[in-house]
């Protein structure tokens, strides 16, 4: 997809990366959008990258902005499952954003500034074969947001104040043989939310601080039917995450600093074969420092009720991670006759270590533990072209090494195990008319050795979580698309799945926490002259929940706790939205001005987005998820 | 202009009513028969010692002098999973019962192994200790089963130290002062009502204060998890606040560590019809002690 067509959509607020969200494929995962669950993945299971370097975020909060704005990106993919041996550490799905490649002797400049945010672009050739860009933007909606909504919207929706800077010095020969980027990609998000009140028992608190930066080379080189390119990058992320309730809660501060080295060449055969051999390097090394409850934050499958505060028990750990991969791959492309067939193979070769393998008990100095493991992940697909028909399936296996948050003695298990899927994919493609297309694929995915909570009441030293939860997950997804057409375009998705895990010792699969059996997206956009009209519909089923069937009352704290039925036993009612989007552009000489107007849930739905109780668990109503709202925002470019 | 038309203004969009949904349950109101509070003496107590027990339960008809009460000990530790401070087979295992002397009184030996299930000395093996609770403590839960459902005290139980370095825990064995009960000295309910036979006017707004000696805010030794070293702390203090009829302005009013108020008060709107109105009013200090105070308004 183009980052022009992304944009463009209605409830994207010019953004083209939260078309993502309304992909065929995904589910939808909370009010904001923020996190990304592919064909039944957790969110955490789906990789970001950004010209091949990853990025631990891709939006800002919860999915207010993408972290990179629509002017710096080319092109941008999302494959939910199944893709190819270029990427991996990640068992769920892919979102892959290329920059944009601009012309090196034309000056660009780009301003933009809306109700969430404002920023701006610069390009400049400095000479004729070198140019550098920068972009710089600057978010303030949760200014006014918070102070017109005060505690409802930190209730739902992390609402943070946010930057992010995008440089690029770009050179390139006049032949245009090889070019080389010189990139800074940097994000901040700090939020402070708060629900006061003079109930030491109501009053809540959260703060995070979310940043990041990457640095890196990309040497791209081309020379007749070969392709090199080289991209050694450096980064770090630095979190720091807290909540406090009723003098209980739960900190987390991690930096992790990441260094890696992506390469790949490739060389095509006149006959249509081609044949890719890659490098993909990642080493991270984090330092963590983590405090309070064990059950803070909740992990997908627990037991848990909205709003219930925390136990006040406490623990605290500090200790660092290295995780380094190296993972060679090989992939080839052979063509015969109207056939395609891509084999590759991936090998990880992971280096694990932790500096503690047990809590700090005494004096006794730490030991710490280091563990190689490899993956060998064997991809392929296939494809068939009968004129307008095209077949396609793929498969493939993927690992994903265990977070450092979760390679705690104490809150987690230095010990974990590479978690591991399978991804089935078989689909048909049906070119209906002039790019009009129709799309329906069937998709099967099972992993095991998923991160989970030890079922043990006494589970042993650093064993709190184990390597033992299993997932599985299967579906068809439909998509009708109409590239653009005498100023028409758009697409409808409908997927139908099914999505569960088993928890360690369970005796039973049960719904996954975002398993939603239909979702349907319906995007429409249409050009007449200087007028852009836009629509964007979602239809989700409601996600699981756990049932409250009673309570009893913890007299030291004084206040209720919830008896819980099974788990994922309720679901909330389906949500759908409508929003609209308007858009007018002018013609300025060399330069055009363009005003929007972004209005969501133009029906009034108040979409339950979560079930709140009362404090004693008799009564229950929902929580209600964003209101009718018009945001109106100004794009100037030349 | 109606609301939707401010909707459509954007603004009006936001400023519509809440996300979060209000509920009329207040935990203040007494409208059933309730166990508001236990206190054990002693507060504190090691495994195999003898604690007595006292439960204030009421009714919208004021204090039940001899309620039908079921008292147990759990034996089922925590998950690892969830949020609450017992497992959920504590409210209703069979568990270790104990001598119900009535009146709302027990006594029972706290159980030999409540260190190993509930604290700090796991079974052996290598089984993870309990992590102990913000003011380092470990509780035994004692379930109180009445009509009403379920009702758990967390009796503190004084366990070894775990973890801290052989001089620390040490220190912290000879310097910890196991927990008292805290004692509220005066109620103070102004404008002054004086005694149960004075009067108050319906409807009218009453400030209600209790204190307590500054002494009740104990000081006692905690081995931060941090670095493990010992520290001295104070301890905080939250009120609880009760009422038959009328409303108070906050459920609880919390007196913080920092803070060295030997008092807190709360706002308490009369009712409009003339009643008989009961208060209540449960001081807890944050490692786990507690106490109460009863005081009848008539409401004119």
């Amino acid at each position: 997809m183009g980052a022009t067509e992304g944009s463009r959509s209605a409830g994207s607020q010019g953004d083209a990366i939260k078309t993502v969200v309304s992909l065929p494929g995904t589910a939808r995962a909370g009010p904001g959008g923020g996190d990304i669950v592919a064909w039944g993945s957790a969110p955490h299971e789906t990789k970001f990258y950004i010209d091949g370097v990853e990025l631990p975020a891709l939006f800002h909060g919860s999915g207010i902005r993408s972290v990179v704005p629509s002017e710096w990106i080319g092109t941008l993919s999302f494959v939910p499952g199944g893709f190819g041996v270029e990427r991996g550490r990640g068992i769920g799905g892919v979102v892959d954003v290329s920059s944009r490649d601009r012309p090196l002797d034309v000056a660009r400049v780009v301003a933009h500034a809306d109700l969430l945010d404002a920023g701006a672009l610069v390009a400049l050739p400095l000479t004729s074969y070198a140019s550098a860009e920068a972009a710089f933007r600057w978010g303030y909606v949760e200014r006014w947001l918070g102070q017109l909504r005060g505690a409802d919207v930190g209730s739902l929706l992390n609402v943070p104040s946010y930057r992010d800077w995008q440089l690029r010095a770009r050179i390139s020969p006049a032949e245009r043989t090889w070019q080389l980027d010189t990139v800074w990609l940097g994000s901040r998000d700090a939020s402070d939310r708060s629900i006061p009140s003079s109930d030491r028992a109501k009053r809540v608190r959260a703060t995070s601080e979310l940043g990041f930066d990457r640095v890196y080379l990309r040497y791209r080189h081309m020379r007749f039917n070969e392709r090199t390119e080289l991209t050694p990058f450096f980064g770090v992320d630095t979190v720091a995450r807290s909540a406090q309730a009723d003098g209980a809660g739960w900190r987390q501060d991690t930096v992790t600093w990441h260094y890696g080295l992506r390469g790949a060449w490739q060389r095509e055969h006149p006959a249509g074969h081609s044949f890719r051999l890659g490098l993909d390097a990642l080493g991270s090394l984090s330092s963590l420092e983590r405090e309070g409850t064990l059950t803070l934050p909740a992990r997908e499958g627990d037991p848990q009720v909205f709003g219930q505060l925390p136990n006040d028990d406490t623990a605290f750990d500090r200790y660092s991670t290295h995780l380094l991969d190296v993972a060679p791959y090989a992939e080839a492309q052979f063509r015969f006759g109207a056939t395609q067939i891509n084999p590759g193979l991936r090998a990880d070769t992971y280096l694990i270590e932790t500096d503690r393998s047990r809590p700090r008990t005494g004096s006794v100095p730490p030991v710490g533990h280091s563990r190689a493991l490899v993956a060998f992940e064997p991809r392929l697909a296939l494809a068939h072209d009968l004129g307008v028909t095209r077949f396609f399936t793929a498969a493939g296996i993927y690992h994903q090494a265990p977070a450092a948050e979760d390679q705690s003695a104490v809150f987690g298990n230095p010990k974990l195990l590479l978690a591991r899927a399978l991804h089935v994919s078989a689909g048909e493609r049906v070119a209906l008319a002039a790019n009009l297309s129709l799309e329906v694929l069937g998709y099967y995915k099972w992993s095991d050795r998923l991160t989970a909570r030890s079922p043990l009441p006494v589970p042993n030293t650093a064993e709190s979580l184990v390597s033992e939860g299993r997932g599985r997950s299967f579906g068809t997804q439909l998509l009708l698309r109409q590239a653009s057409t005498g100023g028409w375009s758009g697409w409808l998705t409908w997927t139908v799945s099914k999505s569960e895990r088993r928890d360690p010792g369970a005796p039973a699969w049960r719904a996954f926490d975002y398993d939603q059996p239909h979702v349907v997206a319906l995007l429409v956009s249409r050009v007449l002259g200087a007028w852009s009209l836009g629509l964007r519909y979602r239809y989700a089923s409601g996600s699981p929940r756990t049932r409250v069937i009673g309570a009893s009352y913890d007299l030291r704290s004084d206040r209720y706790e919830p008896l819980l039925g099974a788990r994922g036993g309720q679901r909330l009612p389906v949500f759908y939205q409508l929003d609209l989007r308007v858009d007018r552009r002018w013609s300025l000489g060399d330069a055009n001005l363009s005003v929007y107007l972004d209005a969501l849930n133009v029906t009034f739905r108040a979409n339950a987005e979560e079930i709140a109780y009362s404090a004693d668990y008799t009564e229950q109503a929902y929580l209600t998820g964003i209101p009718p709202l018009l945001l109106i925002g100004a794009r100037f470019e030349r | 202009m109606t609301d939707r038309q401010l909707h459509w203004l954007g603004i009006g969009a936001l400023l519509a009513s809440g996300c979060l949904p209000e509920f009329d349950v207040r935990n203040s109101e007494i409208e059933r028969e309730r166990v508001l509070a236990v206190v054990a003496e002693p507060a504190e107590a090691r495994p195999g010692a003898l604690v007595r027990y006292e439960a204030l339960v009421v009714s919208p008809e004021g204090r039940v002098r001899t309620p039908e009460l079921g008292w147990t000990h759990c034996v089922t530790p925590k998950p690892l999973v969830g949020n609450n401070s017992s497992s959920p087979e504590c409210a209703y295992e069979l568990g270790l019962p104990l001598l119900d002397a009535s009146e709302g009184l027990a006594e029972g030996r706290l159980p030999l192994d409540a260190c190993a299930r509930f604290g700090p000395d796991p079974p052996p093996g290598d089984a993870r200790p309990r992590d102990p609770d913000l003011t380092g403590g470990f509780f035994q839960p004692v379930r109180l089963d009445t009509w009403g459902g379920a009702w758990i005290h967390f009796q503190r139980t004084t366990c070894n130290p775990r973890n801290a370095p052989a001089d620390i825990a040490r220190a912290f064995s000879r310097d910890y002062v196991s927990n008292r009960n805290p004692h509220i000295t005066a109620v103070t309910v102004s404008p002054p009502s004086g005694d149960s036979t004075d009067g108050v006017d319906a409807s009218s707004v009453l400030d209600v204060s209790i204190e307590w000696p500054p002494e009740d805010a104990e000081v006692y030794s905690w081995i931060d998890p941090r670095d493990s070293s010992l520290i001295e702390r104070r301890e905080g203090m939250l009120a609880s606040w009760f009422a038959t009829a009328g409303g108070f302005a906050s459920d609880r009013t919390p007196v913080d560590e920092e803070a060295k108020a030997t008092t807190t008060s709360n706002r308490w709107s009369a009712p409009a019809e003339p009643q008989t109105v009961i208060l209540w009013i449960v001081l807890r200090d944050s490692r786990g002690g507690s106490a109460f105070v009863e005081r009848t308004l008539r409401v004119r």
